[in-house]
């Protein structure tokens, strides 16, 4: 049976309202859910694995293994758990934010929990800010490294953006707009008790009980100054300078210059056991960010470290870490206690750059992004190379694909890591 | 033709021809300042000079498929704007600042304000900072002239200086309500680089009614659309410290 022209136009009708409502419904918006609550409560959940190709012959799988114990290759499988919560009343808000890590490889199985930030915030005004409890303060304006850094703990260039762990301490800030060409003005003074309790980190370079971190922060004309200060009445003080600015558009200024008065050196003596000094560094980092009209984002950092190990005292300490453990046991154990002190750092040598490619909707896929980052140590020109793709467009979620390759001659900062490639992927999901 | 004839009629020639560029002149100045005032007014009937806001942004893909990110946004005056991401979970606590030509982004993991550019995109798609932190139209571009197309002006728009994020601006202006229809945003070259719909006009209470939904396509997304729904509009005073890199991570505790 044939329907008659009257059902099939009242059927088009209906067809047509329930298209117009759902074009109407289409696209929604009320505001009204997105006021503020008194508690607010986010993170994230990881799954990572990584696939590491162990460099046999290198000064550091010698410390980590023991031959002839080492294998060809391991992975390592790591899952974390970031938790923010936040509750508001009056002018105050009560911030906190854990992290629990799992982690299983060769070396270890287990998991560690960790308390990163938990703060009270006391905002009287726009003007004046009070906190106490653990906060993670963030100085400078380097993006691999933080020489500034001064009550803060030390970034890894190999994952900038990772959270890093708070101090207790107790500070003020406040902060001034002004009519004339320093257009903004802020000072801020924190107070950083040290104990066997907390904030042991800094036991090394106090024997206060309390010492003090200040910034001054000015906005003039177009450019971003900081100054920097660590002030302890038993030690000399350490002083810091940043700043930032946009010499065009798409081209970005920035460096961060550290005096630090007392930083603790390990040096290596050709007899006997390590040593011990305390002397001055002035460190210095000079970068820039540059935008293409592709979208491709250029980032290039130089950390000049003047006291940091020379060519030859980082070749020394590399020849003392290939010792064979059975035959030159003395030397062995001394290259394992020089990885643990200053020899161990991110930044150990002079020089190093740091240089990032990164090309937004990369091969027109909208929400995945390309990089390729370069680490080498300017001074025995070894290097790490770490192309990276990080795929954004499912919701709430992240995956991020990253390969590195260590390349350097015998006795190379770079050339002597425990592995001379790794893979990893990890899948983070935002809730 | 005499001598006295020819000089008589270089001279009425001469003087007309230094009139009629006078009054062309004249005429020219005053489409300027014609020009000028509807952009101020189309400024005007947007949004109050100090305010806070809310919008939704919305990626379409060529699949049908959807990205959809809330922004809280304060303005004061001329140059200073914050925009705070609320949604999606991805996203949230970043927020960006811009005081007159310094843009910021401060992303919850990094802990500190990175300087950025004009251009750069924080979510991905065809929106970009300029975008999202847009100040004043008035503020960023010139009005060239104005000429009228049947039932909207068409106003030409010329970038104040370089590192305004589009060179010039096209913008069909609607005759009632003074607000923009359609808007062309175009390179130095000449290139188009995208065109943003204003449709949906609605009452925001304090006066304002004006288009709540913003599309956008651009010959450099091909199949991509984008999609911003504004809402909450409405006039409020800030102090200038808000706009500071230190209150980034505080946006959120601003809002009502």
């Amino acid at each position: 049976m044939k329907p008659s022209p009257s059902i099939l136009l009242a059927g088009l009708v209906i067809f047509q309202i329930t298209v117009n409502t759902a074009q109407a419904e289409e696209f929604s918006f009320n505001a009204s859910a997105y006021e503020k609550k008194p508690y607010e409560f986010n993170g994230h959940f990881d799954l990572q694995v990584s696939q590491f190709n162990t460099n046999n012959d290198s000064a550091l799988s010698n410390l980590a293994f023991k031959p002839p114990e080492t294998p060809k290759d391991f992975q390592r499988y790591n899952s974390e758990i970031e938790l923010n919560g936040l509750y508001r009343f009056d002018k105050s808000t009560v911030n906190v934010r854990s992290l629990s890590q799992w982690q299983n490889d060769i070396f270890t199985s287990g998991s560690e929990h960790t308390l990163q930030e938990g703060f009270w915030n006391y905002q009287p005004n726009n003007q004046w800010s009070f906190e106490i409890g653990k906060r993670a303060i963030k100085w400078g304006k380097g993006y691999a490294w933080n020489p500034v850094g001064f009550i803060e703990r030390t970034k890894n260039p190999d994952d900038p953006e990772v959270n890093r762990e708070g101090f207790i301490l107790a500070g003020a800030e406040y902060t001034q707009s002004l009519p004339v060409l320093v257009k903004l003005i802020s000072g801020s003074i924190y107070a950083i008790p040290v104990s066997e309790n907390f904030n042991q980190d800094f036991s090394n370079t106090t024997t206060d009980t309390v010492f003090f971190g200040a910034k001054l922060y000015l906005l003039i004309d177009d450019t971003d100054i900081d100054f920097y200060l660590r002030h302890s009445a038993e030690t000399n003080s350490d002083y810091g300078i940043s700043f930032a600015t946009n010499l065009s558009s798409n081209f970005e200024l920035h460096g961060d210059f550290a005096y630090q008065d007392k930083i603790q050196y390990t040096q290596i003596p050709s007899i006997g056991g390590l040593t011990e000094s305390n002397h001055s560094t002035f460190q210095s980092l000079i970068g820039i960010r540059y935008l293409t009209e592709t979208d491709l984002t250029w980032i290039a950092e130089w950390l000049h470290n003047p006291q940091g190990y020379n060519l030859s005292e980082m070749e020394r300490y590399f020849e003392l870490a290939h010792s064979n453990p059975t035959t030159e046991t003395a030397d062995y154990q001394l290259a394992q206690q020089a990885k643990q002190s200053s020899y161990g750092l991110n930044t150990p040598a002079q020089n190093y750059a740091y240089i990032r490619a990164s090309q937004k909707d990369f091969a027109d896929i909208v929400y995945l992004s390309a990089s390729i980052t370069a680490i080498t140590s300017l001074e025995d020109k070894s290097y790490s190379l770490s192309p990276e793709l990080i795929y954004s467009g499912l919701k709430n979620s992240e995956l991020r694909f990253k390969a590195t390759t260590f390349q350097g001659t015998k006795n190379s900062e770079f050339g002597e890591k425990i592995s001379d490639s790794k893979l990893e992927f990890r899948a983070r999901f935002f809730f | 033709m005499n001598s006295f004839k020819k000089q008589l009629l270089y001279f009425v020639t001469a003087s007309l021809v230094i009139l009629s560029n006078q009054a062309w002149s004249e005429a020219s100045k005053t489409h300027d300042v014609n020009a000028t005032q509807l952009l101020k007014e189309v400024d005007a009937r947007l949004q109050p000079s100090s305010y806070e806001m809310y919008r939704k942004l919305i990626n379409i893909e060529p699949d049908g498929d959807r990205k959809e990110f809330v922004l809280y946004t304060v303005k004061k005056g001329k140059e200073n704007v914050v925009a705070l991401f609320l949604d999606p979970a991805s996203e949230r606590g970043r927020s960006s600042l811009r005081v007159g030509d310094n843009m910021w982004l401060y992303i919850p993991n990094v802990g500190k304000p990175l300087r950025i550019t004009s251009l750069q995109s924080v979510v991905g798609g065809v929106f970009n900072n300029s975008d999202i932190l847009q100040l004043d139209y008035s503020t960023e571009y010139n009005a060239q002239n104005v000429t009228e197309e049947g039932e909207q002006l068409l106003l030409s728009l010329k970038a104040k200086n370089r590192s305004v994020a589009y060179d010039q601006l096209k913008m069909w202006v609607d005759k009632t309500h003074k607000t923009p229809i359609k808007i062309e945003a175009y390179s130095a070259s000449g290139m188009l680089i995208k065109t943003l719909h204003y449709s949906k006009i609605k009452d925001f209470g304090n006066g304002y009614i004006r288009p709540a939904m913003l599309e956008t396509d651009s010959p450099l997304y091909k199949g991509f659309k984008s999609v911003m729904l504004f809402d909450g509009i409405k006039p409020r005073e800030f102090s200038e410290e808000v706009f500071s890199l230190g209150y980034m991570s505080k946006i959120g505790e601003l809002r009502e």
